[in-house]
């Protein structure tokens, strides 16, 4: 009997000593971390909270963060420039499969539960979630210049989500104030307001927008970034400038492009620098704002889910070497004076370009024209990864431009133009275009007239900003129509060969599916007309 | 705790008393074969006095006077009452009625008849029919209540079994795996089948909910086997076979020409409400061939200079000619089936096992080898098992008890072929790709070219080699790509498990457990520096080490009795279970040799990666079990369960059950009605817990559900922490209310069994992902809200028809009827939640579609057309139309697509030596989409160039053609073949799962050569299925079936030899 109560006191102890409380504290390590780790990882070392602050500008490179694994046009802003550009008339590619844009070109994407609306909506709302964040867990009356600068940057990334969804989803600011644009979430919305959040009117949501970016530009005052992947006081004036312009105000838009000018210190691309292939490197000194690309992102590793891969046709390892190239549609190539620099970004009718006219890009071309959908109207703007020599090395990791200065002469150029001013406007275009574009250093003269000199002025923004996703914001903004064939002559696939009227239901992009489920605040009669896509 | 199990003990010990008279010591033998029996008990007649027999069988016993009658009775053997003599032997033999036979429970083992849960116990015996090398396959049909479903056909791969429905909707819906009581997290594949005693099915709580918060959707007990018998037994099992393909393809075109001119069809069609005829004629002639332009891109046909390759009669040219030539290269499509599949597959197996016992000792040793080649190239599963279990007295009172394994296994796993559209799946692209394409490159004369290297030279479409480019599945061809690439899984898995267990004192055990099981994972990876995707970055590999480690400690105290008629049977314990998975993985670009799968062959792009993470739980457990004249029946039990999955004032429950049975034939009333041998009725019920919540789409299982999840990410240098799962630290267990009711019975003399039960399980509190408005930057939130209930009845019926000496003809059938509804779902969801294709409504089944309704084609135009409601300026539905627009159409829910009713029959003979068996399953009554046959029905549109159609396109309305459910072929309309119920297809199976034939040589043959069995047999799996349509495999899934472009099933035949001496 003495054996057996031993054993039962050994058997009792055995239980208390896996009854330890901690035994079910389990974490991860490495792959994702928890809040709590978080937390614990922040109250160790405080310097970490600026992670949130990165989080925001992560959310624009992150690899399939939207849709998820399998979606090749899921790799953050850079797509969505894809999709936009892909939509307007002057970038053509090939109706193929492996063409993730294909469904772009030719408007199926404008399918309420289809993955491509829902990256529309969702791309730009997740980094908002990611700015409310960090404003959530702010003090917007600190003086701390730490946090004003993290409150700041928060505030314009959130007014340049808004405008993205704004001009995506209704129609121009202008004659639409009224009609419905997009729910507003802040930091302040509570879960059960988000589960019933209507959509807002197009006015309410400009004045976010502009009151964020009035009180970005207050607390970016004096803020020295990282790198130029974060929003710094003048890429919040540029953003401002942009906000203006959509909203008509003329004069503030020209007057903040030049801030945004002058705070920025960024002077336009030189002749030079824009007749080898460039766009590629963040630290040209044309650049205000972008997308730090390392050769550590996961779209950089993931070899062909970025965006060299669906458009600098130097990485042919990627999409574009099995076919789905980005040119220019004729019509507007056609357009581009023969001295003009920018004639040369896309391959003429005998494939060539002073670009790349030189023996170290035989080795490229051999690989390139062995693809049949290779050549006429190709662009090589856009060049690889650490100039010529990423030629051979084959890496993704192109920055992606978000702001440069042209786009902010641009804009004032146009804000003067349209303010009254069109002699400083006409001078500041001839400037620049004979400056820094001209083959001969000077023969462009702009238009005198204020229509004319606008449409030129538009006209220049598609050739000097093709492919960087400006080309349909444009559309809407100045309400024109999308003109693929002029006088029957396109270089648009067969089947995607049509025109668009101006403010047509089929620009708009529609709230997606998801939305509409879970929020009761919009219902299926909310949303933006559904209407088949145009045929050819 | 501890306090209860002090009361516990105390009240027990007050029940035993002492009434020392006299002492007599004796023996207990096994009848078969003279050894002594180890652990019986022996009770004196009517008392609580009682021991148990010793290491040798012998035990002493204390008796009065007036009564010196014991009961001796043994697990698996006829109890018998003796008379006590001093120095006795009392000879005990096997029970012959299966009735009596042990199966393994949760925490312990019962009898058939004292059970009053639901269980299922499939033997050896018919575990070894089949051939699968992995268990999980060899499971359907075979029991009531049990589904499989096999995704693909990879060797190796499992089936997911589901037990008695589904009750989750974001959680797990697996069983729990428990191998020899410790469960098992690893992958299944690594148990040999050989090796297998027994399966035992928990099906419902009173048998489950010992497993606390892992049990509710069922457990699945597997028993390897131990030693028996004094002499060493040794068994040498051996088979060859062959491997083939077991479902056939889908019925699609194989004649160039055909396709050639359906495809200029739908260019035409598209055109000709614009252009005119001339026009569209025009249109579809130019870009037939453009591959830029929604062609195809290839021409294999040569027609004469000048001259049309498809007339404007929509026919091919009739001067034209197979094969064409560019001068440099000759373009002829290949049969890619039939160029890549080798029909010769050897599969082999090979078991030995020895066994018996030597003094204290039993022990059970075996080997395995196995090689199943599949029936792809580069796809194979080879493993190699070995296995020691022994059981060792060490004292008269203490047994230690150990099992150990050790398996390795190679595979060569070509993952392409079982995800579903990769272009380098094999499968998919030989079902899917138009049958134009060449497979290999051509030269001028025709004559198949191979490169600088050696290999043949296949085309990849890619327009690199050759001057075409194929706009399907560009860039690939998965026959090169299985003969140049490497992909290779290596496991090394070491299954543990050692018990102590102490006879205290009367009727008094305990046992502690360590249940240790570690998988090493090693996957290499080779993509090819020559062609393909990664050709123009040097090739591509990929290294990947993952560890998994569990441990697992149970401490258990039981107390079993016999007082009179009174049996009682207590048990109390905990138990603890731990795992952690680590992964490391890295991958390079630019490799030097071709065939080294290692990084430091490579030099760019170097990127690496490791992770790790970990799950425990924490349980204590209690059971009783009473049972009064082997008439009436009771069980309850309890477990108090925690999980690391939840947030800390979330993660404690409480599982429990009760249970109760009544042999109607123990009651006098009955006694007259010889023909039963035992007729109980049973009921239970009981709580079972869920905490596997997966990641929202996904199959992998959140560990952490209750916290915000980040991922650490790299912004030009600094850190960025992005949130990638929004946690909800409210929830806890979904929690499985199960109730079982049936009536079991066994009728003339044990030849014909049986059984019906009715069950409930219902699921509340269900894990589910609510949806978010994605405006707030996540789209689901973790919640616990809503209820499921599956509703059903089981039916199982086995009869010996003929049972002589030498005949024996079996026959078994079995049916589940079940019913899943959705009883209550998320109030603000208001009865009904739309997500994706499906709809979850109140009072419906979870599954569900939510989907188009086709209506036909419109026989003016040839446009599909669906349904769309008509609303009234209230919008209430009024009617419905149709419409020409798939956006507009109206979705409507098409009802439960489960099948009602699954199952399985079959029938075995014996005669002479000779054995024949037969095994089918079925399942009736469901639906499923049929996505393989959708994409292969599509209209031409530009991405779907270059795919292959079904020969039911070649109904397709055409002017001629008006009165059809196929629409017009048009390039230019995408929905033509969208999702609608048009596509949903019945999911009535009956597949012919296994032959088995063999012929035992009679002993008196092989007594000369010391041989003490002899058999030869041939053995059949996945010999046949019949479905509603050819191609289509309902079993590997209840929603949407990719049948046409997953690994497919395969079919094996084999013979083989057992000897046994």
């Amino acid at each position: 009997m003495k054996r057996t109560k031993i054993y039962i006191i050994t058997l009792l102890s055995a239980f208390a000593l896996i009854g330890c409380s901690d035994f079910l504290d389990t974490y991860p390590e490495g792959g994702t971390i928890t809040e709590e780790q978080k937390i614990a990882a922040s109250e160790a070392n405080p310097a970490l909270l600026s992670a949130d602050v990165a989080a925001m500008y992560a959310n624009m490179i992150a690899y399939t963060g939207v849709l998820g694994s399998g979606y090749h046009n899921d790799f953050g802003y850079a797509a969505a420039c894809l999709y936009m550009d892909c939509n307007s008339a002057d970038m053509t590619s090939a109706n193929i499969g492996y063409n993730w844009f294909g469904p772009n070109g030719s408007y199926a994407d404008r399918e309420y539960s289809s993955t491509r609306t829902f990256f529309m909506w969702s791309l730009f709302y997740k980094q908002i979630a990611s700015a409310n964040i960090v404003l959530g867990s702010s003090d917007l009356e600190t003086d701390d210049p730490t946090l004003r600068a993290f409150i700041g940057q928060a505030l314009a990334v959130r007014a340049f989500d808004y405008m993205s969804l704004a001009q995506l989803h209704q129609f121009t600011y202008k004659g639409h104030e009224n009609k419905p644009c997009v729910p507003i979430v802040t930091e302040k919305t509570s879960s059960e307001e988000a589960a019933k959040n209507p959509r807002a009117s197009v006015k309410d949501v400009y004045e976010l927008i502009m009151s964020d970016l009035n009180m970005a530009v207050k607390y970016l005052k004096g803020y020295k970034r990282p790198d130029k992947g974060y929003i710094d006081q003048g890429v919040a004036y540029g953003l401002r400038a942009r906000a203006n312009l959509i909203m008509n105000n003329w004069a503030a838009a020209a007057s903040d492009a030049d801030s945004a000018l002058i705070v920025s210190g960024a002077v336009p691309y030189t002749l030079a620098e824009v007749s080898k292939p460039a766009f590629a490197d963040a630290g040209d000194k044309t650049v205000m704002w972008a997308n730090m690309i390392t050769e550590n992102n996961d779209i950089v590793k993931s070899g062909i889910i970025n965006m060299p891969s669906h458009l600098c046709s130097f990485y042919t390892d990627g999409y574009v070497g099995v076919g789905a190239w980005r040119k220019i549609n004729k019509p507007l190539y056609d357009k581009i004076r023969v001295d003009d620099i920018r004639k040369q970004w896309w391959l003429n009718e005998d494939e060539a370009s002073v670009l790349v006219d030189k023996p170290i890009y035989d080795g490229w071309r051999e690989v390139a024209s062995s693809d049949a959908d290779f050549g006429v109207y190709t662009n090589v703007k856009f060049g690889p990864y650490k100039g010529e020599a990423g030629l051979y090395n084959q890496v993704a990791a192109q920055d992606w431009f978000l702001m440069r200065a042209e786009e902010m002469i641009f804009i004032k150029a146009e804000g003067l133009a349209k303010s009254g001013n069109t002699g400083g406007a006409k001078t500041l275009l001839e400037n620049f275009v004979n400056g820094n574009r001209m083959v001969s250093g000077s023969g462009y003269t702009a238009p005198s007239g204020a229509a004319e000199l606008s449409d030129e002025i538009w006209f220049q923004r598609r050739i000097e900003l093709w492919g960087e996703g400006f080309s349909f914001y444009d559309i809407m903004r100045l309400k024109k129509p999308v003109t693929r064939v002029v006088d029957g002559v396109t270089s648009f696939p067969a089947a995607w060969q049509f025109n668009i009227e101006a403010e047509a239901p089929i620009l708009l992009w529609l709230v997606p599916k998801a939305e509409i489920e879970a929020n009761k605040g919009i219902t299926e009669e909310d949303n933006n007309e559904k209407v088949a896509p145009p045929k050819a | 705790m501890r306090k209860l199990i002090f009361l516990f003990v105390c009240f027990i010990a007050g029940m035993s008393s002492v009434l020392a008279q006299t002492s007599i010591s004796g023996k207990v033998i096994s009848g078969d074969d003279g050894e002594p029996v180890i652990g019986a008990t022996v009770m004196l007649k009517g008392t609580t006095t009682g021991t148990i027999t010793g290491a040798d069988g012998e035990f002493s016993i204390v008796v009065t006077p007036e009564n010196r009658t014991l009961v001796v009775s043994f697990i698996g053997m006829v109890t018998v009452e003796v008379e006590a003599v001093n120095n006795m032997t009392v000879t005990l033999s096997s029970s012959v009625s299966e009735l009596d036979e042990v199966i393994v429970t949760a925490f312990g083992l019962s009898t058939k008849k004292s059970f009053t849960g639901a269980a299922a116990v499939i033997k050896s015996e018919e575990l070894a029919k089949n051939q699968s090398s992995n268990i999980t396959n060899n499971l359907a049909g075979k029991v009531a209540g049990v589904q499989g479903l096999a995704a693909n056909g990879q060797p190796g791969s499992g089936s997911s079994i589901r037990i008695r429905g589904i009750g989750s909707m974001s959680s797990s819906n697996a069983p729990l795996y428990v191998v020899d009581g410790v469960p098992y997290d690893t992958d299944i594949s690594a148990v040999n089948n050989a090796d297998i005693e027994s399966v035992t099915v928990l099906k419902d709580a009173a048998s489950a909910a010992l497993y606390g918060a892992r049990g509710a959707n069922g457990v699945i007990i597997i028993t390897t086997k131990r030693g028996k018998g004094k002499d060493a037994q040794v068994k040498i099992d051996t088979k060859w076979g062959n491997n083939s393909r077991a479902i056939p393809a889908y019925n699609v075109m194989t004649d160039p020409g055909m396709y050639y001119e359906n495809f200029y069809r739908a260019m035409y069609n598209s055109r000709v409400n614009k252009d005119g005829v001339d026009g569209a004629h025009e249109y579809a002639n130019n870009y037939l061939l453009d591959a830029s332009q929604g062609g195809l891109g290839y021409q294999v046909y040569t027609v004469p200079n000048g001259e049309r390759l498809i007339g404007k009669n929509f026919k091919l040219n009739p001067n034209a000619k197979l094969g064409y030539s560019d001068g440099t290269f000759t373009y002829l499509p290949d049969k890619w089936y039939d160029e890549v599949f080798n029909p010769k597959n050897l599969r082999q197996e090979y078991n030995l096992s020895v066994s018996g016992s030597a003094d204290k000792l039993t022990y059970f040793f075996s080997a395995n080898y196995l090689h199943d080649t599949g029936i792809v190239s580069n796809s194979d599963f080879q493993r190699f098992s070995s296995r020691l279990n022994t059981d060792y007295q060490v004292k008269k009172w203490l047994k230690l008890v150990s099992n150990m394994s050790y398996i390795r296994s190679d595979s060569r796993y070509p993952d392409e072929q079982v995800s579903d559209r990769s272009s380098g799946n094999l499968f998919f692209v030989s079902n899917m790709l138009a049958p134009i394409y060449p497979l290999y490159v051509r030269d001028a004369k025709g004559k198949i070219m191979t490169d600088d290297r050696g290999y043949t030279l296949y085309d990849y479409g890619e327009g690199k080699i050759v001057n075409a480019k194929r706009p399907f599945m560009s860039q690939s061809n998965p026959a090169s790509n299985l003969m140049l690439n490497t992909e290779k899984f290596s496991n090394d898995y070491f299954v543990g498990k050692w018990s102590a267990v102490a006879e205290i004192f009367d009727g008094f055990k305990a046992t502690a457990t360590l249940g240790a099981t570690t998988a090493n994972t090693h996957y290499n990876m080779l993509q090819n520096p020559y062609y393909g995707q990664f050709a123009d970055g040097g090739g591509y590999v990929s290294v990947q080490y993952g560890r998994f480690y569990s441990i697992n400690q149970q401490y258990l105290l039981t107390y079993e009795k016999q007082f009179g008629e009174h049996n009682v049977d207590l048990m109390a314990g905990t138990e603890s279970y731990k795992f952690k998975n680590a992964s490391l993985s890295g991958f390079k670009t630019k490799v030097y040799q071709d065939r080294v799968p290692e990084l430091n062959n490579a030099i760019l792009d170097p990127s690496t990666s490791s992770s790790s993470y970990t799950y425990s739980t924490l349980g204590f457990l209690a059971q009783a079990k009473y049972d009064f004249a082997s008439k009436y029946f009771a069980s309850a039990s309890y477990r108090r369960d925690g999980s690391s999955s939840f947030a800390p004032e979330n993660r404690w429950g409480n599982f429990w059950s009760v249970g109760a049975a009544w042999d109607l034939k123990s009651e006098s009333f009955l006694d007259n009605a010889e023909f039963i041998d035992l007729l109980k009725l049973k009921a239970s019920y009981g709580a079972q817990g869920n905490d596997k919540l997966l990641y929202a789409g996904s199959a992998s299982i959140n560990f952490y559900p209750y916290q915000d999840q980040f991922v650490v990410s790299e912004n030009n240098g600094e850190f960025a922490t992005e949130r990638s799962y929004k946690g909800n630290r409210d929830i806890t267990w979904e929690t499985s209310y199960n109730f079982n009711t049936g009536v079991e019975f066994s009728l003339f003399s044990e030849r014909l069994n049986g059984g019906v039960e009715f069950f409930s399980r219902k699921t509340v509190d269900m894990l589910y992902y609510q949806p978010v408005a994605p405006s707030m930057g996540y789209t689901e939130l973790p919640v616990n809200i809503g209820s499921v209930r599956n509703l059903g009845v089981e039916i199982e019926l086995d009869a010996d028809i003929v049972k002589t000496r030498s005949v024996t003809w079996n026959v078994y059938a079995n049916a589940t009827f079940l019913k899943n509804k959705i009883l209550e779902l998320s109030p603000e969801l208001e009865g009904q939640w739309i997500s994706g294709s499906y709809i979850y409504k109140e009072g419906e089944s979870m599954y569900n579609f939510y989907i188009r309704e086709t209506a036909g084609v419109d026989e003016l135009t040839g446009d599909p057309l669906w349904y769309v409601d008509i609303l009234d300026a209230e919008g209430n539905v009024t009617g419905r139309e149709t419409t020409n627009n798939w956006s507009k159409g109206t979705r409507y829910e098409q009802g439960d697509i489960l099948p009602k009713v699954y199952g399985g029959f079959g029938t075995s003979l014996e005669a002479y030596g000779f054995d024949c068996s037969l095994e089918f399953a079925y399942q009736m009554g469901g639906r499923v989409l049929d996505n393989s046959y959708l994409t292969l029905m599509h209209s031409g549109y530009s991405s779907d160039a270059g795919r292959n159609w079904h020969a039911d396109i070649l109904n397709a309305w055409t002017p001629e053609n008006t009165k059809t459910d196929v629409p017009r072929l048009n390039s230019a309309n995408q929905y033509s073949n969208a999702t609608s119920n048009r596509f949903l297809i019945s999911s009535d199976y009956l597949s012919l799962q296994n032959i088995t034939l063999g012929y035992t040589l009679p002993k008196r043959l092989l007594e000369r050569i010391k041989i003490e069995k002899l058999r030869i047999f041939g053995v059949a799996d996945n010999v046949a299925l019949f479905t509603a349509r050819q191609g289509l495999d309902p079993r590997q899934s209840f929603t949407v079936a990719y049948s046409g472009s997953l690994y497919a099933p395969i079919r094996s035949i084999s013979g083989g030899l057992n000897i046994t001496f």
